[in-house]
């Protein structure tokens, strides 16, 4: 399969192999073969671009990008975005006191999307990364809708008929989300009615399953929540739309793929909801005041044994070795759960269909005949969440939910040391040690020097999500963030940027230690 | 650069998770071999190479008078004088081996010259028990080694400030010269003199070694029957309620038996925290990381004195050939987690916060800049909030002894506090006036706040260097007890002064109000600098050997309350209650003065220890038996008193009344009110007028006589008032229920609205009291003088044949004359003094100022010192008379006059409201 190969390496670092619906999205690189770094360190589930990641500092062309602080700092902070919960004046404080979130492009442009929300009608947080491929528009959809699809399962039915009734008056509705959202996170103004009338259809179904005095399961509704959406952004795929423009973006939503890492934070009680690579972890404070990460959901990978057998366990034995190729599903999509992708879901007849009946674009990529290879028994692909929970703690001091970007970059524990020591305030340096070699006093205090003018903008971020940003991207091998690094990582040109790094979102909730600890209190007494 | 990287590179070789100062993490660098690039400079310590194996050094007794626990500096000095007193039957416990911990580790310098008579005394003692005492005894070496020390001074500020030092120092016979920096060059060869403004040299300063120091005094104290043990940690203090039940120390618990023992002293450094934890002790210390480097060899260092560059925080000790560099840094790195299994390990340096020093050292002496590092010493020492040690009883627990917290000076002063710690222990009191050093200067609401014992310890580290000016403030954890009028008085410019924990008034600034803000650690660890802080502002004028630009803003002060009207604000005086079966006889022998005199009456006295040293000054007054009326009056059907003292030394009164009760076994009952009233202090010669029309009661002469209180309504609120003065004017203190207080102040304000009222605070109180010749007491007034030899023998009752503690040693220092007696001086030259001046009788160094300010109504400079004869004979009224006197302000010499009587008003006529 020489095609194969070939396509294998120049674009080993995309989510998907194969196709874009779109003609915008995928540069194809014209660089040669690319040298592999001799002493790739990196632990084999890594994804593999990072083995190229050392391969830059070879070609002189890049020299001449180095940015200097200043300009790297405008980089790293163009998307960050900080919300506090007020406070209350000792009363029913939040046990979210915050959070912190920001975005790096790789691709251009982002396929991450982001969300946060308050729920209005309910008690509860909504925290979100959407981590899209082949196009951005599946996560776009998702950072749109899933909160409501969310808030709404979550609602009691006298809330849910209110909910009708008013609309049925064409009163205005109280709010039910407060979205958090950075002037960068936008919403789509055109599909905003056909959204909302899925979502009416959905409610209107809740009212007639639920009874009168039934408090919804969060679990319940988070695993409803997804599925429902999943489903709508299908059908609404496979029905059309009169207006061109419309019918163009539920296609480009469903061929379009994004995973989903969605934290509801309601008091003590922590749930996450995750289909596909995006992670939730916990950073945990230890007595002796150190943090160690708690990981708390799983990811949906080939490296997950789990997720293999449910998989094979779900296709014919004939498929056992076609179904997960080079760690991929049917050899091409690395999450191995996802919203959209409907061409891992459809029956091939449906895909040739919808795609006969769409809009006239679609026919001028050559990808959207494509079909997976083994294609036998779909759905290959669910998006299904897989759901956990946790009881908070007063040691549990935040949470760091990351697109798959950050992880590959940073191993968890690394991540929570570095939020744990932004956010308690103990960004010291590492202590340099004399370890027997003659150093004079005089080269002593040149070389602390140096270091400190070399470290001190590392600390000017104002963001714990920035700050992390800024390591995971600048790194050097002792953990200390190198700013000739970063600054050689956020200068590559839009072409290469994705060779070396993959978007990269972060949301860093903060949680309030003395809430929980008041409230076992109460518990005990 | 390619060096600087590559050693850079090689030296980032442990990537250790960074820790930090402000949050708790283990120590991570326990190791427990000295690693080369780790160690201290010294040839021998202590150190044992297997310390698993080896148990007690020696069984241990089944009782001991004392058990004196941890083998440090302290321990070891203060079981060697327990001994030398007399005190044998005494036992040492050590955990692990003498010096384990900090002691090891120190840098062992010793300064004869510090801002405080007190302390150079102490540190004379230190000095003459390792260079002399010792030798003497056992015929061993301490390793002493005199190579004198320097001080550097590189702005005129500091070299007044050595100047005063050098002034005192003639006192007690302390060579010292002030040198020029040309002088300092010849001196030092090696020295950058070019920024200096000069320096004070002291020849007979000199570096201790810390474990040839230790194991003389203990030799020298087993000599004398002193027990010594080592390896042997202690695990536990069984504390016994008694019939009284007054809680005292019973025995001392360790993993190999048991010691009955009625007396614990605390001397275990870093630990000794966790030690008092064991009897229910408060110690209120915290370890910080504390470091210098060793460097090679440095060519021309021999025999160079020691210098302390105070301006740029930094050591430099002479170590053989070579220099050991050290300082104080802004921003320490506490050591929270303080491991059992330290004893003689060492902490990684963390160069990033030595960095600092470097750049001081290398400034002093640029060959240090070619000079290699040989080794780094960072180990823990133990810090507190005044950088003062903590000594004296426990009050929590009788018999229980604190010898800890030295602020890495327990080498240089071990031998002066542990000779007071000896006697204190044996006599019940020290001999010196350690009140500085003692426990009980903190009010106990604080001695376990852990952010008070933080901020403060953090502030007084990063300013152990810094000039002590007198009117200095704390900037760390203010506002910790807080008056009724703190929010009025703030408003109106008040500059509070910290005292005992309470905001107290100093003075009023009229231009803004200068309120104290939270701390910012001067911006340490990321803290945010407070901005546009007028208090700080306020306070950096007070950084001056000159007046103050606020001299002006004082003298207002003081004269309206000479000439017109003043309020103070005294609410934080301590204000207890004395009542019971046995209050009677208390009274009569705690106190000094008669005060059963008709109820109604109220009598200044004096408090004595048995040495008939003054333990406190205070008012008491005798209140009528009758139910209770809180907080103006206890129930009583006998005997009560209500007794006002100045709320700085509050905690160390109410110690020493309750330590007196218990000890003769009196039934009364103490109690604190001091925060349920507040009290202001009308004063000047309008204050009747002014108080007629708040007041329902007659404040005529005849209907309310001086040193007289009442219950009476003021403005409509019951308040006590007593006619009173602390400044030498007609006037009254209204003692005023806590939520009394605004309103009756407010009509006070009102009232005297026509007489121009004002505002005065303590800077005025300062002032106008010297001027009256009044005492304050741990200035002009200590426990190592007798009221006699303070000129108070009025408040002595010696007439009657009424006993009370002290009367013994008052009667026999009455029939041998006084060896020693205050004097009060003015001069005629507009400069500010502020005590420490050396006294000179006809050119003959006699004593030094105790406590000196100025006064404006005399508008002269006054000062009182106490002085003895050079013959060491009795000090009499002629030998005064007789004298030529000076006083010696840095270096310079002023002519003064010396008086038997107050210069001001000396008739008593004021107090009296009699104004002619």
């Amino acid at each position: 399969m020489p095609v194969t190969s070939q396509l294998l390496r120049r674009l080993s670092c995309t989510k998907v192999l194969t196709s874009s619906l779109l003609p915008c999205q995928h540069h194809q690189s014209q660089l040669g073969p690319i040298t592999h770094g001799s002493a790739s360190k990196r632990p084999s589930h890594l994804w593999q671009n990072h083995s190229h990641s050392r391969s830059y500092q070879t070609t002189s062309v890049l020299r001449s990008y180095i940015l200097t602080p200043p300009q790297v700092n405008s980089i790293l902070k163009a998307n960050e975005y900080s919300f506090k919960v007020p406070e209350f004046d000792g009363k029913n404080v939040s046990s979210v006191m915050g959070f912190e979130s920001n975005q790096l492009p790789a691709n251009a442009p982002i396929e991450d999307r982001r969300s946060a929300a308050t729920c209005l009608q309910t008690r509860g947080m909504l925290l979100g990364v959407f981590d899209g491929h082949a196009g951005c528009a599946c996560a776009q959809a998702l950072s749109e809708r899933l909160f409501y699809y969310i808030a709404v399962s979550l609602l009691p039915h006298d809330t849910l008929c209110e909910l009708e009734a008013a609309v049925e008056a064409g009163r205005a509705l109280s709010p039910i989300l407060q979205w958090h959202k950075h002037p960068n996170d936008y919403f789509s103004r055109e599909a905003q009615t056909l959204y909302f009338n899925s979502l009416r259809t959905y409610w209107q179904e809740l009212i007639d399953l639920t009874s009168l005095n039934c408090i919804p399961d969060t679990h319940e509704a988070l695993l409803n929540a997804f599925k429902r959406l999943d489903s709508d952004i299908s059908l609404e795929a496979q029905v059309g739309d009169p207006n061109a423009f419309l019918h163009y973006w539920v296609l480009r939503v469903a061929f379009s793929g994004a995973t989903a890492c969605v934290a509801h934070i309601d008091g003590q009680d922590l749930y996450i909801a995750n289909a596909g690579d995006a992670r939730a972890v916990l950073g945990v404070q230890e007595e002796d005041g150190s943090f160690t990460a708690h990981t708390l959901s799983n990811d949906h990978s080939a490296q997950n044994d789990e997720e293999m057998a449910r998989i094979r366990g779900e296709h014919p034995p004939s498929e056992r070795k076609t179904v997960i190729r080079q760690d991929r599903l049917l050899g091409l999509l690395m999450p191995l759960r996802a919203f959209g992708d409907v061409k891992f879901k459809w029956s091939i007849e449906l895909q040739k269909r919808v795609l006969e009946s769409g809009p006239d674009q679609l026919h001028e990529n050559e990808h959207t005949k494509f079909i997976p290879p083994n294609y036998h028994t779909p759905p290959y692909l669910t998006a299904e969440p897989e759901i956990t929970y946790h009881k908070l703690r007063p040691q549990d001091r935040f949470m760091v939910i990351g697109s798959d970007g950050l992880w590959e970059t940073l191993h968890r524990q690394e991540v929570v040391r570095i939020v744990g020591e932004y956010l308690t305030g103990m960004h010291q340096r590492q202590p340099l040690k004399v370890g027997g070699y003659r150093v004079t006093l005089g080269q002593m205090q040149g070389l602390l020097e140096e270091r400190k003018a070399r470290v001190s903008s590392a600390f000017e971020d104002q963001n714990s999500a920035t700050h992390l940003m800024r390591h995971a991207v600048g790194n050097n091998e002792f953990g200390t963030v190198d700013h000739e690094r970063l600054s050689k990582m956020l200068s590559l040109p839009e072409e290469l940027a994705r060779m070396y790094r993959d978007d990269i979102t972060i949301i860093i909730s903060q949680f309030n230690p003395h809430v929980f600890g008041a409230q076992r209190q109460e518990g005990q007494s | 650069m390619a060096f600087l990287g590559s050693t850079l590179r090689r030296m980032v070789t442990a990537v250790r998770p960074p820790r930090s100062p402000l949050c708790r993490t283990p120590a991570r660098s326990c190791s427990s071999e000295p690693t080369k690039e780790k160690s201290v400079p010294y040839e021998k310590t202590l150190k044992q190479n297997d310390r698993a194996s080896s148990g007690p050094t020696k069984p241990l007794p089944r009782s001991a008078d004392a058990v004196v626990i941890g083998g440090g500096s302290l321990g070891c000095q203060t079981i060697y004088h327990l001994a030398k007193m007399g005190m044998t039957n005494v036992v040492l416990l050590e955990r692990d081996r003498l010096t384990a911990g900090t002691t090891w580790h120190t840098a062992g310098l010793l300064w004869q010259l510090r801002p405080s008579d007190v302390e150079v005394e102490l540190l004379a003692h230190t000095r003459n028990v390792i260079s002399k005492d010792l030798e003497e005894e056992t015929g061993l070496h301490t390793g002493w080694i005199q190579n004198g020390g320097l001080f550097i001074a590189s702005n005129k500020q500091r070299l007044d400030e050595y100047k005063r030092l050098m002034s005192l120092g003639k006192v007690y016979g302390i060579e010292s010269h002030v040198l020029s920096p040309a002088e300092t060059k010849d001196l030092y060869p090696l020295m950058n003199v070019d920024d200096l403004y000069g320096t004070l040299y002291v020849p007979k300063d000199g570096t201790m070694d810390p474990a040839g120091t230790c194991t003389t005094l203990t030799r020298a104290a087993s000599a004398r029957g002193a027990t010594v043990i080592e390896n042997c940690p202690v695990t536990g203090i069984q504390v016994r309620a008694d019939d009284l039940g007054i809680k005292r120390v019973k025995a001392v618990e360790t993993a190999h038996g048991t010691i009955e023992t009625p007396c614990v002293v605390n001397c275990a450094g870093v630990w000794a925290t966790k030690l008092g934890d064991m009897a229910g002790v408060k110690v209120p210390l915290i370890a910080m990381h504390h470091a210098y480097v060793v460097t090679e060899r440095i060519e021309g260092i021999q025999n160079m004195p020691n210098v302390r560059d105070h301006d740029a925080s930094v050591y430099l000790r002479l170590q053989g050939d070579a220099l050991s560099v050290g300082g104080y840094e802004a921003n320490p790195i506490f050591w929270d987690e303080v491991s059992d299994k330290f004893a003689f390990s060492l902490f990684d340096l963390d160069w990033d916060v030595f960095t600092q020093h470097i750049e001081g050292a290398i400034n002093r002496v640029p060959g240090l800049e070619q000079t290699g590092i040989k080794s780094t010493v960072c180990g823990p020492e133990s810090f507190t909030a005044d950088h003062k040690p903590l000594m004296g009883e426990a009050p929590e627990v009788r018999g229980f002894f604190l010898g800890c917290g030295f602020n890495s000076a327990g080498m240089m002063l071990g031998g002066g506090c542990g000779r007071e710690l000896a006697h204190w222990i044996i006599h019940g009191r020290p001999e010196k006036d350690m009140y500085g050093y003692d426990i009980r200067r903190f009010h106990n609401s604080l001695t376990d706040n852990q952010r008070w014992i933080r901020e403060r310890s953090h502030e007084s580290y990063a300013k152990n260097y810094s000039v002590v000016f007198p009117f200095d403030e704390p900037l760390a954890s203010r506002n910790m007890r807080k008056d009724p009028f703190h929010q009025v008085l703030t408003e109106q410019g008040c500059v509070f002064q910290e005292r005992h924990g309470w905001e107290r008034p100093g003075w009023f600034n009229k231009d803004a109000p200068a309120p104290v803000k939270d701390y910012d650690y001067y911006g340490a660890y990321d803290n945010k600098r407070n901005v546009n802080y007028k208090y700080n502002e306020l306070l950096g004028k007070e950084y001056t050997f000159d007046f103050p630009p606020h001299h002006d803003v004082i003298k207002s002060e003081c004269l309206s309350c000479r000439h017109g009207v003043a309020v103070f604000d005294m609410s934080y005086f301590g204000k207890f209650y004395l009542s019971g079966p046995d209050a009677k006889k208390a009274a009569d022998w705690l106190f000094t003065a008669d005060v059963n005199k008709k109820p109604g009456s109220t009598v200044y006295t004096c408090m004595l220890n048995k040495r008939g040293g003054a333990e406190a000054d205070l008012t008491v007054s005798r209140l009528e038996a009758g139910a209770a009326n809180l907080p103006l009056a206890p129930e009583s059907n006998g005997d009560v008193y209500y007794l006002a003292i100045g709320g700085g030394v509050a905690e160390h009164n109410w110690n020493h009344i309750r330590t007196v009760l218990q000890d003769q076994g009196f039934h009364c009952r103490l109690t604190d009110h001091s925060e349920d009233m507040g009290m202001i202090s009308i004063q000047g010669p309008k204050s009747r007028e002014v108080l007629q029309e708040v007041l329902d009661t007659d404040l005529s002469n005849d209907a309310f006589p001086f040193s007289t209180h009442k219950v009476v309504k003021a403005a409509g609120h019951w308040v006590r008032a007593m006619r009173l003065s602390f400044v030498g004017e007609l006037g009254w203190e209204l003692h005023i229920p806590k939520d009394s207080c605004l309103p009756v102040y407010h009509a006070v304000m009102a009232a005297g609205a026509k007489h121009s009222i004002i505002n005065s605070g303590y800077r005025a109180i300062d002032s106008l009291s010297i001027e009256k010749g009044y005492r304050h007491w741990h200035a002009d007034l200590r426990p190592d003088d007798t009221p006699l030899e303070s000129g108070l023998a009025f408040t002595c009752k010696l007439k009657s044949s009424i006993p009370f503690q002290g009367r013994d040693r008052l009667e026999k220092q009455k029939e041998e004359g006084l060896r020693r007696r205050i004097v009060c001086f003015t001069i005629d030259e507009k400069i500010p003094m502020f005590g420490l001046e050396a006294i000179f009788r006809n050119g003959v160094p006699v004593g030094h100022l105790r406590r000196s300010d100025y006064g404006f109504f005399i508008d002269k400079t006054i000062g009182y010192g106490y002085i003895r004869s050079p013959d060491g004979g009795v000090v009499s009224a002629d030998f005064i008379k007789s004298g030529d006197f000076t006083l010696e302000r840095m270096g310079e010499t002023y002519k003064a006059k010396a008086h038997l009587r107050s210069p001001f008003d000396p008739e008593n006529k004021r107090v009296k409201g009699i104004y002619a």
